[in-house]
């Protein structure tokens, strides 16, 4: 009920642009937004538990022209193990969401200033 | 059993009550009681006892879809549930499985799903964890 309202207060208008840039938007992010959304995260300590999400930095490519300025580099494609890449994938996602589920549960998260209150 | 790091408990219980509402809500006429069943007793399912973090962190209607597709499940044709009970199970379910660190294949055989809507009435109105608790004392397991 809450999202929309805030979408309209402070959403970013996308137009005019040809490439976003922002946080990875995988489970981990859907987690805090979750999480922040149901009032369960002070935003004091929002900054940090984004950095914790291990998230990275995604880039979407909304226009035509945006995609018409990529180039292929064939010579840096890599063949990966599944059975190699995936353990250390499902590694890296338990050590942040640990991290984040810790911050969340600690003192730093004084759950006053919460996504409610923005509306 | 080794079980999964607790920050993706929520989560887990969460999606897996919502995969079992979602099948019942998608696939109108579905036997629930079949596809929870074949889901406990799934690869997909394994996968998320295991802690795969891709598959534990989906949700219900990506975790249907890759179910249906890695598992090879057919919905069959059955009588509807409806109401709040398969979200209740899929929940339930979830949370035994952590909490006694059991395969879901081990705990839909301990507690059959047929049992699981004979119990929800009774069951349901508590904490879940308390409901959990309950049930597991009757199996004589111990939450270590």
């Amino acid at each position: 009920m809450l999202a929309p309202k805030f979408i309209q207060k402070y959403q970013v208008s996308t137009d005019g642009y040809d490439v976003i840039k922002g946080w990875r938007a995988n489970a981990s992010y859907f987690y805090i937004a979750k999480c922040n959304v149901r009032d369960e995260v002070d935003l004091d300590i929002l900054p940090e538990l984004l950095k914790l999400g291990d998230l990275g930095i995604q880039y979407c490519l909304k226009t035509e022209k945006a995609f018409q300025c990529l180039r292929e580099e064939v010579s840096a494609l890599q063949e990966i193990e599944y059975n190699s890449v995936n353990p250390q994938y499902t590694e890296r996602d338990r050590v942040a969401r640990e991290a984040m589920y810790a911050l969340i549960n600690s003192d730093k998260n004084k759950i006053e200033n919460v996504f409610s209150k923005l509306i | 059993m080794e079980v999964f790091s607790e920050s993706y408990l929520e989560d887990v219980v969460e999606n897996q009550g919502k995969l079992f509402e979602y099948a019942e809500e998608h696939c109108p006429g579905i036997d629930v009681t079949d596809f929870i069943e074949a889901y406990m007793k799934s690869h997909t399912r394994a996968l998320i006892d295991a802690g795969q973090a891709y598959i534990s962190t989906m949700d219900a209607e990506d975790l249907f879809n890759y179910f249906l597709k890695n598992d090879k499940y057919e919905p069959r044709q059955g009588t509807a549930a409806g109401g709040f009970a398969p979200n209740w199970i899929g929940q339930f379910y979830a949370l035994f499985q952590w909490i006694y660190k059991m395969s879901s294949k081990e705990v839909v055989k301990l507690l059959p799903v047929e049992f699981m809507f004979e119990a929800y009435p009774g069951l349901h109105d508590l904490d879940l964890q308390v409901a959990v608790y309950k049930v597991g004392e009757q199996c004589g397991l111990n939450a270590s």
